[in-house]
């Protein structure tokens, strides 16, 4: 795991796809319905988190498990996966 | 017939370039119809449909929003067609990390000969548009998940996918001015038609 926590990823990378808004993001706060990211700026995420954890490849696709139904995630399970998926 | 629109609210962006593509739409198509008449509405999963007037063509639409641009995509419903996509992107503005983060390994290796033809901002983002139109015509949306539905073939401006259900959907991308737009049609037909082999 890289010195910043999870949490200050995730913020860094939401401050480089949105200035202003990544610092003080909570952790309770939907991406799609709270924050409006569309699809395109998910993916770019993503791509942000993957390139400041080393380029190494990370499952996102686990984070819409099947048999769970889905449709939006909450920066605390996006900071739990990164926590969980990241070797320290 | 695609159409945009430039207004402050997204809802009412919608119908404004969805009533100037139905009047384009039937225009062209030589059809009588009143394009006011045609309601744009919503179903519970979010998909945009067209109510038709009385006596009118039944007609299909696709949304896409984009900045303060909305365009919308409209076409006659043909026996066999049940869907159809748009989606646009903005060529000039920044997507960074599109590559690493909107597809997969598998997808990559995919997309890799036409990220060295064209490039591998214009592959990623023509690719990603073309998965955004493939979801909307299919009716699914990424419900959440932009991974589930995987580009198993592509050329510069033609790119396959594979969705959960195992259902194999084309799109069409092209370049014009600072936009890419990408376009799916889903048919019974034109799904046995794009299937690719395992």
């Amino acid at each position: 795991m890289p010195a910043e926590s999870p949490l200050e990823l995730v913020r860094a990378q939401m401050e480089i796809l949105r200035p202003g808004q990544g610092g003080d993001m909570d952790v309770s706060l939907l991406l799609g319905r709270d924050l409006h990211m569309s699809s395109i700026e998910l993916a770019r995420l993503a791509g942000g988190l993957r390139r400041a954890l080393g380029g190494e490849p990370l499952p996102f696709q686990l984070l819409f498990a099947p048999g769970e139904d889905v449709k939006d995630l909450t920066v605390g399970r996006l900071v739990a996966f990164l926590e969980e998926h990241v070797p320290s | 017939m695609a159409s945009a629109w430039e207004a402050p609210d997204r809802l009412e962006r919608g119908r404004l370039a969805t009533r100037r593509a139905v009047r384009v739409l039937l225009k062209h198509s030589g059809e009588t119809g009143f394009p006011g008449g045609y309601e744009l509405v919503r179903k519970r999963n979010g998909r945009p449909t067209l109510a038709a007037p009385h006596g009118c063509p039944s007609l299909l639409v696709s949304l896409t929003h984009t900045g303060d641009t909305t365009f919308a995509y409209v076409g006659m419903r043909e026996a066999g067609v049940s869907g159809i996509g748009i989606d646009v992107e903005r060529r000039d503005r920044d997507h960074d990390g599109l590559w690493e983060g909107g597809f997969t390994g598998d997808e990559r290796r995919v997309l890799a000969p036409v990220a060295r033809e064209a490039g591998q901002a214009r592959a990623a983002l023509s690719a990603w548009c073309a998965k955004e139109a493939v979801v909307k015509a299919l009716g699914t949306g990424f419900e959440g998940d932009p991974w589930a539905t995987a580009c198993v073939k592509a050329t510069t401006n033609i790119f396959w996918f594979r969705s959960t259900d195992g259902r194999h959907t084309q799109a069409y991308t092209y370049l014009q001015g600072p936009w890419v737009f990408a376009f799916s049609h889903v048919s019974e037909e034109r799904m046995n038609a794009c299937r690719i082999p395992a």
